[in-house]
């Protein structure tokens, strides 16, 4: 019985300095909250979440605020925690263009998301500097998130297709 | 031969008790109390080897002894004091160093106490706005014999012990007209209360004004520049 008292106060100890160091250390048990909190952080938002996407241990939240477009990344971190990553601000997206993004990296992981305003695009396609071609036919209140895996790999060009394969709109990376 | 039979006897008794961890300190109880029942028997008068085997038929059944101690020493319980005492020496020495690190800041000033006294005028300022999770207060506005302004300032978050992203911009310096003001800010990020400075020209207004207007967030901070004294 002894040594049961011990180790529940050793558990009681542990809890308290897990919670000490999450705190510090900006670690959540779910996702949603680092992203909440890495954009209150950063004194943007809330913002409406459009879409959630996993991918390689990442999840992305496909953001609106206002009129401000954002894909914040939320890092896995030490098996169970998450800490907020990067690009929690939002993007003003042209009005006057049919389609538009921005693209982003980190580390080994890129993402292109934008918004689309002709009703006629029904696919976006981007090529990629290793040859990779992402499509998706896939949007989200009018817009769409590509994601792909690749050290050093960005786009070189988005392309926004109407249902007979035609061009509408293009974005180029130089 | 006394030894032997005494070291026998705990032997059986440890091969009931799983956890091994326990053993060296079971061993060596079971040892103190054949020791004081060998010494007790003797003392009444037995043999030696009589009083030996009679301090170990004292002791009981070995298997029984095993068992019952095998209970009091079980091993889920051993491994979760052994693994939480690992962990809790771990976390405590992680707790310290972050810590310390944090109350780094508290020590850390953009402008030192030397420079401020040798500042023309000191403008006390004294302004607290809430920021989502962060405290900003504007603390002073000094002014140097050069014609430049230097607006301290401190924050912290009110998430406790909260690690957040780095303050950013405090807003934009104007003057009484609102014409905007080329200015450069520097402070600490990542302590506990982090300071830092807003510096620029002295406008030739009677007021300075800070603005903040981002993503929905609004502050305002009118600073008179009349008055204020020296050190």
């Amino acid at each position: 019985m002894k040594r049961l008292k011990k180790t529940l106060v050793n558990a009681i100890a542990i809890a308290l300095m897990g919670f000490v160091l999450m705190s510090a250390n900006g670690l959540f048990f779910s996702a949603e909250s680092a992203h909440r909190a890495s954009e209150s952080g950063l004194h943007y938002g809330p913002s409406e979440v459009v879409h959630v996407q996993d991918f390689g241990g990442v999840r992305h939240f496909l953001c609106r605020y206002d009129s401000l477009i954002s894909c914040d990344t939320i890092h896995r971190t030490l098996g169970i925690f998450w800490r907020k990553g990067n690009h929690s601000f939002g993007y003003l997206f042209k009005e006057d263009k049919p389609m538009d993004c921005i693209w982003d990296s980190a580390l080994d992981k890129g993402k292109i998301y934008g918004k689309v305003q002709d009703a006629r695009i029904v696919r976006i396609e981007a090529t990629l500097s290793d040859g990779q071609i992402l499509q998706t036919d896939r949007f989200y209140d009018g817009l769409f998130l590509l994601l792909w895996e690749g050290k050093g790999v960005n786009p070189e060009m988005v392309r926004a297709y109407d249902q007979n394969g035609a061009v509408i709109a293009h974005r180029d990376f130089p | 031969m006394r030894m032997d039979e005494q070291r026998q006897y705990i032997e059986l008794v440890l091969s009931r008790v799983r956890f091994r961890f326990d053993h060296a300190k079971i061993r060596d109880e079971l040892q103190a109390h054949l020791e004081d029942a060998t010494e007790w028997y003797c003392n009444g008068g037995m043999a030696p080897d009589a009083a030996n085997r009679a301090a170990i038929a004292s002791m009981g059944d070995a298997q029984e002894v095993g068992r019952a101690l095998d209970r009091v020493h079980h091993p889920l319980i051993g491994w979760l004091w052994r693994v939480s005492n690992w962990l809790v020496r771990i976390l405590a020495v992680c707790c310290i160093v972050t810590l310390l690190t944090g109350m780094g800041s508290l020590f850390s000033r953009p402008i030192s106490r030397r420079d401020r006294n040798a500042m023309e005028r000191i403008i006390p300022v004294d302004r607290t706005v809430e920021m989502d999770e962060r405290v900003l207060t504007f603390d002073e506005l000094l002014c140097d014999d050069t014609g430049k302004f230097y607006l301290t300032y401190h924050h912290y978050s009110k998430r406790w012990l909260g690690s957040g992203w780095s303050l950013g911009t405090v807003g934009e310096i104007s003057d009484g007209e609102g014409n905007a003001l080329s200015a450069i800010s520097r402070g600490e990020n990542g302590g506990w209360i982090c300071y830092g400075v807003v510096s620029g020209d002295l406008p030739q207004s009677d007021t300075l004004v800070l603005t903040y207007d981002r993503f929905g967030r609004y502050y305002q901070i009118v600073i008179p520049l009349e008055g204020g004294g020296t050190q």
